[in-house]
């Protein structure tokens, strides 16, 4: 049981240290922020790292490398998500 | 079958009734979005596995995307016309 | 007992309202449509006597998944799965609002303290409950009576100033 919550520790600090180092800003510069599309450290970079890890370990077994992989993949997901999804 | 299935699948069928007797086009999508919502929901309820819910979830997801598209046409018809 | 079965039918069904329309008006639903075909919607429940941001709020449901979407799908997830499935649905919900050109606040944050209230909720009233009762929760919003709805959700706005 605390070998789960650690696993989720790992993931959502590999996100935030990751998402640091790509520049990505701690809160969105568009103001009013609900309207703004920007990503940020708050805001969808520890929620998809976590639900990442969450596929990962249902899929595979508890294996801290996944852990690592989900952090960086939160982090890359975050950052390049505007050239993936296009602006409207 | 449960109590929740009865209610769920009682609200789907009456919103099928809704859609055909209505006649503005705009109301029919709002009858049709709580009638997606009704069906995601006896799909993870009656596939009663983690595979369910993901089939379930990308269901709905797929059927927002086609209301969308069609409230974004009904827009620009009134427009054209 | 069928009648206890009712009860927590109806008060999850409750939590599930005031979960979602909260936090929809909170990240400024009713304030402008989202899409282009939200404002068909609101304009054509403006007409037959609605409430024009309760109009942009029931169409901003329809063409983009939103808090509403968030608690229903989490709540699937949390019978299914448990609470990681409530964080897999936080993922996938967030994708579905960037492919409807919506930034993603209001459905992630729905499904997410959907997750958190049935986690603490569980010994009374289990996750299917809460299935049932959101899809109840929408259907007075979206299948029962558009204007009172769309007046309801106008008043709510205007109280927490995202109205007009």
């Amino acid at each position: 049981m605390i070998n789960i919550v650690l696993l989720y520790l790992i993931s959502l600090i590999t996100s935030i240290v990751v998402a640091l180092l790509l520049k990505v800003p701690i809160l969105p510069k568009k103001k009013p922020i609900r309207f703004s599309f920007e990503t940020s450290i708050i805001f969808p970079t520890p929620i998809l790292a976590l639900g990442i890890e969450a596929i990962l370990r249902n899929l595979f077994g508890n294996y801290i490398y996944l852990a690592f992989i989900a952090g960086l993949f939160g982090a890359l997901l975050s950052k390049y998500a505007h050239k993936l999804f296009g602006e409207v | 079958m449960d109590i929740i299935e009865g209610v769920i699948g009682f609200i789907a069928l009456l919103m099928v009734f809704r859609i055909f007797l209505t006649r503005s086009r705009a109301r029919k999508l709002l009858y049709l979005c709580c009638l997606s919502f009704c069906i995601s929901a006896l799909i993870a309820l009656y596939v009663k596995s983690p595979m369910g819910g993901i089939v379930a979830i990308i269901y709905f997801i797929c059927s927002t995307l086609t209301s969308n598209a069609i409230a974004y046409t009904i827009e620009q018809v009134k427009d054209i016309e | 007992m069928e009648i206890l079965d009712i009860i927590k039918l109806i008060i999850a069904g409750i939590i599930c309202w005031i979960n979602f329309v909260l936090i929809d008006t909170y990240f400024g639903l009713p304030e402008k449509p989202g899409v282009l075909g939200a404002k068909t919607i609101g304009e054509k429940i403006k007409e037959i006597g609605g409430n024009l941001n309760g109009g942009y709020f029931m169409g901003n449901i329809v063409c983009s998944p939103d808090a509403s979407a968030g608690t229903l799908l989490a709540s699937i997830m949390n019978y299914l799965m448990g609470v990681e499935g409530g964080l897999i649905t936080a993922l996938l919900v967030w994708i579905g609002n960037r492919l409807c050109a919506d930034p993603g606040y209001a459905g992630t944050t729905g499904a997410l303290t959907i997750t958190l209230i049935i986690y603490l909720l569980h010994p009374i009233i289990e996750a299917k409950y809460f299935v049932g009762g959101m899809i109840l929760a929408i259907f007075s919003i979206q299948g029962f009576e558009h204007k009172y709805a769309s007046i309801l959700l106008g008043k709510i706005a205007k109280k927490m100033n995202r109205g007009e």
